[in-house]
């Protein structure tokens, strides 16, 4: 009993006595037994259990299993493909996903409270740059991630996809990170990365002088093009991380208000600019922004839409002038952009203001969307409410307002003091519309990212007397927004926009009548799906309805438009077929 | 294809071992009736129907994500097949051949893998050369050495060569260490190939060593790489000092357990099949010199080196130090086409000659804190050199690692990245020292004596515990790979 074994022993474990070789046979048979079962378990339920298709934490659709082509087998896509369909449209992906968040919690603990997802060193800029911008803030964006501030796109940030492991082989892996994305310029804003500090995610600001600078000059163009007729606004909305950044994250979060002002102070006194800023601060402790999501709330939106209105000599309905309607269970987009499991762990309400005492007729003209969010068309203008219902999927609870961006939205309402409203926005300005029903008698609200008209001719057109620039302060420092504003000014000159779909706008045809229902019933997180889904009578009603405005010279030119461009040869085929009937 | 990846774990692989349990049978039927008919003349492949199984799985694995480069494969196979052969012929012929053969495998290696890079390494010097449109192979650096060693070892006569073309079709694309190791010996594996006696105990200790490294490579390896990649693949000027070493620390353990991860699941699953691969990795990180960390970490490369290069030079005969230095130079390049591994393998050519006439003298008198601080420090180092192929960045980058940059010693993201992955930097660590052998040698203890559980009870204890951690294992990197996009080998391309 108390014989030390030897060294040599120890070393040779496999040798057992005879007595022992059944036991270690016994041994391997439980353990075969248990191990196989559980892999034949999952195995099994990885292949057979039902597919989702799409994932609603991120927004966006699952891969599908390849056609199977000897071109496709041949050059390897099959296969790349086929693996991507296992790896990516997992049965019960969500839950699963879920689970794994919670998993990644036990690596470690957060200290104070708080969990930086991707968070790198900002170029803090407190003094405007000198050189070509351009080129600036694409080398300075390397330590920058990129985040979709659109809903339906994956939940992964580009750095974590673009920056491969060190692949040592290919010197390119590195500088990778270093390029500006070009092809989803559209969907993509700079940021520095998101803090989670307690339940509340804020994305933080990098911040950029002189593309505010340039912002301010592409609004100040509009007020040239649209002469004295028209009051243009200039409204440049905060987001979160500026009143609730604590002092520790400072470093990575620049100041909100620096590059407000500076915006400001680069137009001249013929553009009104609209303080959102300090209304939002004065009300800072009241749940003005999201904690789940990039958005900020119908409530801090309402104080912003006061200043405007005040800012704009129109009236303006006080709260109580609005039926409050809540959805519980609110987890917006930024689970799905940090998995961080305190975002997901403590939902909040979703609350909005649906006017009372005001009518209000609202049309959509929603943009077809093809691959990659490529504007391919446009349907058969559709009338329906303003609030569209996404209670059932409550991580797209924002598209509530007009049930998203891409979309032209009328509303044409029952005030009636001859004033015309044109917002041209990003997803912050979805939230105000509604409060401004009793303050214009039309209101028009484009997406910079989906817009294709002349902008000149179509606000003259539309008669437009006032024009608002609302865009938060990451767009509004985002050389993509100046782009798109640049080039809605010069696209589309040559044909007259009129098409019969457009000038019959408000009037409602019976057949549509029944849209509005079509519209909920959809799967409503994705936009593209809202937007497919809506009816189409004819093949020549799309026809009529496709843009004829485009040319490919222009969309070719115009960087950032790749997803128009990839689909110019359509667009083209298309407009021929109008100019012949 | 790789390893750690749902298509693989559950599509393929089910796929294969329920085709090879299936010819398992084919193949007992017909050695049954081969004896009968033939009493007693045993048949040189008494695997047909498995070994058919295994190449077809192997070439559907390779053509996976190389459907064209599989051509360049089965030629090189073919190759080698032949000068095999030919290298058995007595005399010149003889050495004729294995010059032929060898000299293949190296102009295969060097055209796919270092064209460009000697393309573009001329070109800095101000010529400008066309640079040659290649991709390199997947799998390419293992497969040719391979080739090299059957070849210089039937040369040698420590192996008979093999006559059947597809037994060497198998020998080298068998796909559990076809594309990233470990560098199987023929003579290791010969026996096994033409006869194996699979066993439970093969298939228990296969799968759970793959486990285990499946675990490495996910759990760890894939956790580990968000640590290095937020640090190291950033600003690496503005980095403070505590962010650059964590970003160089979680390296350092992301490549053993990545690498590492992926040996144990070649391994494992060479075992599963009835093959016996040797060990690639032998806790590198607990050495004690440098010399010693390279007899642990890619231990098949490292022997085929010293086989193949530095003992045909001469060894410690002639001209050591040449020796030494060809060798780590060849190692570095190995690594990748790239002049940070050129660097990086002079670097511990350097150490290694070092440690030869000073530290190996005198290691007995120093204590063995001091070397192991000595031995991580210069490991830790070396994978900074091994990281950053831009050269510009690896210098910011070590400015930045000795604080010689200005920046601050701390920040806020350290800090939140070190607190945020403390339980997984600890497990890391823990996981790098021998855990499983001593557990192995304590079970092994208390069968032999008893002690004060039975041997029974010990059994069993061991056999749930060993049962608990491949189901978890299984679980948690399902889970997390479903949770991670990105998922790249290390090692693929080298």
């Amino acid at each position: 009993m108390g014989k030390k074994a030897s060294g040599a022993e120890l070393k040779t474990v496999s040798r057992y006595p005879t007595t022992d070789r059944k036991k270690k046979r016994l041994a391997d048979i439980v353990y075969v037994t248990v191990m196989g079962t559980a892999f034949a378990a999952i195995m099994a339920a990885m292949i057979f259990m039902p597919r989702n298709g799409e994932s609603e934490l991120e927004q966006r659709k699952l891969a599908e299993f390849p056609e199977l082509t000897s071109k496709a087998i041949f050059d390897g896509s099959f296969m790349e493909d086929v693996t991507l369909f296992f790896r990516d449209n997992v049965p019960m992906r969500d839950k699963l996903m879920n689970i794994a968040s919670q998993l990644q919690e036990y690596t470690g603990f957060r200290s104070h409270d708080i969990k930086l997802h991707n968070v790198a060193i900002a170029e803090a800029e407190t003094m405007p740059e000198e050189t070509e911008t351009a080129a600036v803030t694409e080398t300075t964006a390397a330590a920058v991630t990129e985040t979709d501030d659109k809903q339906n796109v994956p939940s992964v940030t580009a750095a974590q996809t673009e920056t491969s492991a060190p692949e040592t082989s290919a010197p390119e892996t590195m500088t990778e990170g270093t390029e500006p994305p070009a092809e989803d310029d559209n969907v993509n804003i700079l940021n520095n990365g998101i803090a989670v500090v307690g339940t509340r995610a804020l994305m933080l600001y990098g911040g950029n002088f002189k593309v505010g600078e340039a912002y301010a000059d592409v609004v100040e163009k509009y007020k040239k093009v649209l002469g004295d007729k028209v009051n243009v606004y200039c409204m440049v909305v905060p987001t979160s991380s500026e009143f609730y950044c604590p002092e520790s994250i400072m470093p990575y979060n620049a100041s909100q208000l620096d590059n407000i002002n500076n915006i400001y102070s680069h137009l001249s006194d013929d553009v009104v600019t609209v303080d959102a800023y300090t209304s939002l601060e004065a009300h800072r402790t009241e749940n003005i922004y999201f904690r789940t999501d990039h958005h900020w709330t119908s409530l801090g939106a309402y104080y912003a839409a006061r200043e405007f209105a005040q800012a704009a000599g129109v009236p303006f309905s006080e709260l109580t002038d609005y039926d409050v309607k809540t959805v519980d269970g609110y987890v917006g987009t930024m689970y799905g952009y940090t998995q961080d499991i305190a975002i997901k762990n403590n939902p909040e309400d979703f609350v909005y203001y649906v006017p009372k005492n005001v009518d209000y007729d609202v049309t959509y003209y929603n943009y077809l969307l093809g691959e990659g969010n490529a504007i391919i068309g446009m349907a058969e203008p559709i009338h329906a409410d303003f609030f569209i219902d996404f209670s059932k999927s409550k991580s797209s609870l924002y598209c509530t307002f007009m049930g998203g961006d891409a979309k032209i939205t009328h509303v044409h309402t029952s005030t009636d003091n001859g004033r015309r409203l044109a917002i041209f926005k990003d997803s912050y300005g979805n939230a105000l519309p509604q409060f401004l029903f009793g303050s214009f008698e039309d209101i028009y609200i484009m997406d910079m990212r989906y817009f294709t008209y002349n902008a000149e001719d179509y606000l003259k057109e539309k008669g437009i007397t006032d024009l608002l620039f609302a865009n938060n302060t990451f767009h509004a420092t985002t050389r993509s927004t100046v782009k798109y504003y640049e080039r809605m000014l010069t696209q589309g000159r040559t044909p007259a926009v009129t098409t019969n779909a457009v000038t019959t706008a408000p009037k409602v045809t019976e057949t549509q009548t029944s849209t509005p229902a079509a519209e909920t019933s959809v799967p409503p997180s994705v936009t593209e799906t809202t937007v497919t889904t809506v009816p189409q009578t004819e093949e020549t009603s799309v026809a009529t309805t496709v843009l004829p405005t485009e040319t490919s010279s222009v969309t070719a030119e115009t960087a950032g438009s790749s997803e128009i461009a990839s689909e110019t040869s359509e667009t083209e085929e298309t407009s021929e077929t109008e100019k012949t009937e | 294809m790789i390893f750690a990846d749902q298509f693989f774990l559950y599509v393929f692989l089910p796929a294969v071992l329920i085709l090879y349990i299936l010819a398992g049978f084919a193949d007992k039927a017909i050695n049954t009736f081969r004896r009968k008919i033939r009493s007693g003349r045993f048949s040189a492949n008494e695997n047909p129907v498995t070994n058919a199984v295994l190449i077809v799985f192997s070439l559907i694995f390779y053509a996976w994500g190389e459907p064209i480069y599989i051509l360049l494969m089965l030629f090189s196979v073919a190759v080698n097949y032949a000068a095999g052969l030919l290298i058995t012929r007595k005399g010149k012929r003889s050495k004729a051949a294995l010059a032929a053969g060898v000299t293949f495998n190296i102009a295969l290696i060097f055209v796919f893998k270092y064209a460009g890079f000697l393309v573009s390494s001329v070109n800095s010097l101000g010529f400008s050369i066309p640079m040659p449109d290649i991709v390199t192979p997947v799998g390419i650096s293992f497969y040719t050495f391979q080739s090299i060693s059957y070849l210089a070892d039937v040369y040698r006569g420590d192996v008979e060569p093999q006559k059947d073309p597809f037994l060497i079709l198998l020998y080298i694309s068998m796909f559990p260490q076809l594309i990233a190791g470990p560098i199987v010996r023929y003579g290791t594996i010969a026996e096994d190939i033409i006869f194996r006696n699979l066993t439970l105990s093969d298939v228990s200790e296969g799968s759970f060593k793959f486990f285990i490294g499946l675990g490495k490579k996910v759990i760890l390896a894939n956790q580990l790489s968000i640590i290095s990649e937020q640090f190291l693949d950033g600003d690496v000027g503005g980095l403070s000092v505590g962010g650059a070493w964590l970003g160089l620390i979680a390296f350092t353990l992301q490549i053993y357990f990545d690498f590492s991860g992926y040996s144990d699941m070649a391994i494992g699953m060479g075992r599963c099949f009835g093959f016996r691969f040797d060990e690639n990795f032998n806790y590198p990180y607990i050495s004690r010199s440098i010399t010693e960390f390279w007899r642990r970490w890619h231990i098949s490369l490292g022997s085929f080196f010293r086989d193949y290069v530095y003992i045909p030079m001469g060894g410690n005969k002639r001209h050591q130090p040449l020796n030494i230095m060809t060798v780590w130079l060849l190692t570095g390049l190995w690594h990748g086409a790239s002049w940070n591994f050129v660097i990086w393998g002079l670097y511990f050519g350097i150490i290694v000659m070092l440690e030869k006439y000073t530290l190996l003298k005198v290691k007995d008198k120093i204590p063995k804190v001091f070397l192991h601080i000595y031995s991580l420090f210069l490991i830790i180092f070396g994978w900074a050199i091994f990281y950053f192929d831009d050269m510009g960045r690896l210098v910011k980058f070590v400015k930045a690692l000795f604080g010689a940059a200005g920046n601050s010693l701390w920040d806020i993201v350290v800090q939140d990245s070190l607190a945020g992955n403390l339980y997984l930097l600890a497990a890391a660590v823990i996981c790098s020292l021998p855990l499983g052998q001593f557990i192995k040698n304590a079970y092994a203890k208390s069968l032999k004596t008893g002690g004060s559980m039975s041997s029974s009870a010990a059994a069993a204890i061991f056999t749930m515990g060993k049962a608990a951690v491949s189901v978890i294992l299984l679980t948690v990197s399902t889970l997390l790979l479903i949770s991670g996009t990105n998922n790249p080998f290390l090692y693929f391309r080298f």
